[in-house]
């Protein structure tokens, strides 16, 4: 079973960043361990047209998940190519970073497959690399959101680390709150959304 | 427990739900809170209000006997149903239904593409099946015929034509209830009737022949709520040689009379599928702020002052995009025989070449498609438009589509642009205005559609779009235009607009309603027609 260091650390090694000490062994508020095995991705979607989504599935490569990155932002070919024929065999999960639009047109057609939201993060730019992350998702998997705030303009990685990592069958969803600053080419006053489709519990 | 329909008891509806399980399986039944509300509409501007409309459970049949036999508890229950085929009607209501705490009859597994003949060019298919998944099965087969699909299409065939949705290609396969042909239906008494040859016992002509023989009564089920449509047949476009597209642009404002006269001459006679009008003026605005100063000016700007500003800066008024379907000859001598007609008529017309297309197409050259939809390939790429604008504030919380039809003129285009742009500047909202083109998706009409922001957490956008729709509608009432289609929230708003002598035609339409749903089972305030005892409730 991973435990909370080496969780926090697949999104490190994948990110390259410098171990900063203290970053995640500051242990701010509840240390609670990611305690469900993570959910099997089918594979990860992103949005290659800003430096946060390239980054998001440069994580989910380096943890060795199939990815697709949008052209575009359109999600037409890998529904087409791909999701809607994978889903017609068994209802796989799936994660992404993406605009509202396409998590919408996947959250909706999940719904006909028998699959759920289990994890949604907002990401809204607020201007001069203020991001406010809303997270909603299993109790254990936001048990590490705290790292985001100290990552500033590499807390994209982390949350990729973390979207990948999701912890499955957990039947206790929680909300929270981060506010990051650093670097960030997501457009002022946008919303962005991480998150993870899985079959209904 | 969720909301129960106004006037049934608990009693009622549960035996109504062990019916509806007896009959479908209990899987295929959904009565938990987390279940139903995947029926809510996404774009509701009455999302978490107590008017919001909210289904109370939903049941999910797989084929027509089980429709039948929903119906017929139902009937024994006097319970509401409300039939979606796939629920992708966002903008226009999506799976929520008309009357507050109806049971959503959910056809989405009825997916079976039944037929597709690609000599007499139809498909026969059932509720559930999407444009994506007839596209599919066209391509895996290599039939040699087209679909005409909405913007975007993860929608169904059935559900988009029983709305009078609309598509992209040729005028007679964009009218989507138009280019169908038979049905099959559930009646409210549970009997199944077939429309059309489909009357016939072993009819060999059921998708190639509409009207057999009397009345053809396929209307009523398209907006109505006489019946549940559980197969329906479609005429495809047979796949052409080649596509070309091309641009016209004239200069002035009064020139858009003669341009939309000309373009309905070579669309009407066959020559071109849809037209795409824009402004290239109006696209102007954003890097030029003089012409920003005198659009905004008080009073507006005059066509001569507009005239004055393009010709100073070479911009034209307008643009019409042009879309040749057929033989390679033939597309191309169509688009010359367009550049000599309207260059001749029209002084300072210009024209350029768009994409040129030759079919079958490679995955590849599909791919680099830039308007998929106009050649028959279904898309999702209308969901990747969200960015958040001055024209639309709340990018990921939906819209209202206003939809009025107006002639196919350019007078009428003129006209309705100065209407309606006085009621959304009264509103303070930045939609419309004097370089608003039509859509053009309906062969004979114009529509004149704007979406009305909507917004899940500022419910005063809602209030404002919801007021600003009421004003619209009665504007356009007063100018003899109404809507085509309308989300439900709006359905007996627009539906009194249609109000000749003494609303007529909503009378009759209840009393067909009466007579052939006497309890008022089947969506119940779909078209702005309700049961007999629901009709004190009407909102108009």
């Amino acid at each position: 079973m991973t435990n909370r260091r080496e969780f926090l650390q697949i999104g490190l090694a994948a990110t390259a960043l410098p171990v900063a000490g203290g970053l995640f062994a500051s242990g701010a508020g509840a240390t609670v361990a990611p305690s469900a095995p993570a959910i099997p991705l089918y594979k990860v979607l992103f949005d290659d047209r800003f430096a946060e989504g390239k980054a998001f599935g440069e994580v989910a490569s380096s943890l060795g998940l199939a990815f697709h990155a949008m052209q575009g932002g359109d999600v037409t070919d890998f529904w087409y190519h791909d999701l809607d024929l994978a889903w017609r065999a068994e209802p796989k999960p799936i994660a992404g970073f993406t605009r509202h639009g396409p998590l919408f047109v996947l959250e909706h057609s999940g719904w006909d497959r028998g699959l759920r939201v289990v994890f949604r993060a907002e990401h809204r730019s607020l201007g001069d690399g203020v991001i406010e992350h809303r997270l909603s998702g299993p109790a254990e998997s936001l048990s590490t959101a705290e790292a985001l705030a100290p990552a500033g303009g590499d807390w994209v990685r982390l949350m990729a680390a973390m979207v990948t990592q999701c912890a499955a069958g957990c039947s206790q969803p929680a909300e929270r709150t981060v506010v990051t600053r650093g670097a960030a080419s997501l457009p002022d006053d946008e919303t962005f959304y991480s998150w993870v489709i899985a079959p209904k519990a | 427990m969720a909301t129960l329909p106004a006037g049934v008891s608990a009693a009622d509806f549960n035996a109504a739900i062990a019916k509806f399980k007896a009959a479908v399986g209990e899987k295929n039944v959904f009565t938990s809170d987390e279940d139903v509300a995947l029926y809510r509409d996404a774009y509701s501007p009455m999302w978490g209000t107590p008017q919001e409309l909210l289904a109370s459970a939903a049941v999910a049949p797989d084929t027509v006997e089980q429709v039948q036999a929903i119906v017929r508890a139902a009937n024994e229950h006097k319970i509401p149903l409300y039939p979606i085929s796939t629920g992708k009607n966002v903008g226009y209501g999506g799976s929520a239904p008309n009357l507050h705490g109806s049971v959503v009859l959910d056809l989405k597994r009825m997916n079976r593409i039944l037929e597709v003949d690609d000599r007499r060019g139809f498909a026969l298919v059932e509720p559930g099946v999407a444009y994506f998944d007839l596209y599919r099965h066209i391509q895996e087969k290599k039939l040699k015929v087209w679909i005409d699909c909405p913007d975007p299409g993860w929608g169904s065939l059935i559900g988009n034509s029983l709305d009078h949705g609309v598509g992209y290609t040729f005028g007679a396969f964009r009218d989507h209830f138009g280019s169908h042909c038979g049905m099959e239906v559930v009646l409210p008494n549970g009997e199944i009737m077939r429309t059309g040859m489909g009357a016939l016992p072993g009819a060999k002509s059921w998708q190639d022949y509409k009207y057999g023989f009397g009345p053809y009564v396929d209307g009523l089920f398209g907006q109505g709520n006489f019946g549940i449509v559980t197969k329906m047949g479609f005429w495809l476009m047979p796949e052409p040689e080649a596509y070309q597209s091309g641009y016209v642009s004239v200069p002035k404002r009064h020139d858009l009379i003669a341009l939309v006269d000309h373009v309905n001459y070579l669309e009407h006679i066959g020559l071109i599928g849809q037209p795409n009008y824009s402004s290239p003026l109006g696209r102007a605005q954003r890097n030029e702020p003089d012409l920003r100063a005198l659009v905004g000016k008080a009073g507006g700007p005059s066509d001569d002052e507009l005239d004055r500003f393009g010709a100073a800066k070479g911009i034209p008024s307008w643009e019409v995009e042009l879309q040749f379907y057929g033989p390679a000859r033939t597309v191309a001598a169509n688009w010359e025989y367009a550049r000599e007609r309207i260059g001749a008529s029209i002084p300072g017309t210009t024209f350029r070449d768009g994409h040129s297309y030759r079919f079958p197409m490679t995955e590849e050259q599909k791919a680099a498609v830039e308007h998929k939809v106009a050649v028959g390939i279904p898309a999702m790429s209308i969901f990747s438009i969200g960015a958040r604008s001055e024209l639309n504030p709340s990018p990921t919380d939906g819209h209202l589509w206003f939809a009025p039809i107006i002639p196919k003129t350019g007078e009428a285009v003129l006209e309705s642009q100065r209407a309606f742009a006085k009621v959304y500047q009264e509103f303070g909202l930045n939609v419309g205005g004097i370089f608003q083109t039509p859509a053009t998706w309906i062969y004979r009409a114009f529509v004149m559609i704007v979406g009305l922001p909507v917004s899940r957490s500022n419910k005063e956008i809602n209030a404002k779009s919801m007021a600003a729709f009421k004003r619209v509608v009665e504007v356009a009432a007063a100018n003899g235009w109404a809507e085509y289609r309308s989300p439900p929230a709006f359905a007996d708003l627009v539906a009194d607009s249609y109000s000749y002598n003494d609303h007529a035609l909503r009378r009759f339409n209840e009393q067909l309603k009466d007579a052939v749903d006497p309890n008022g089972i089947i969506a119940a305030g779909r078209g702005g027609i309700w049961p007999k005892h629901l009709r004190g409730g009407r909102k108009a």
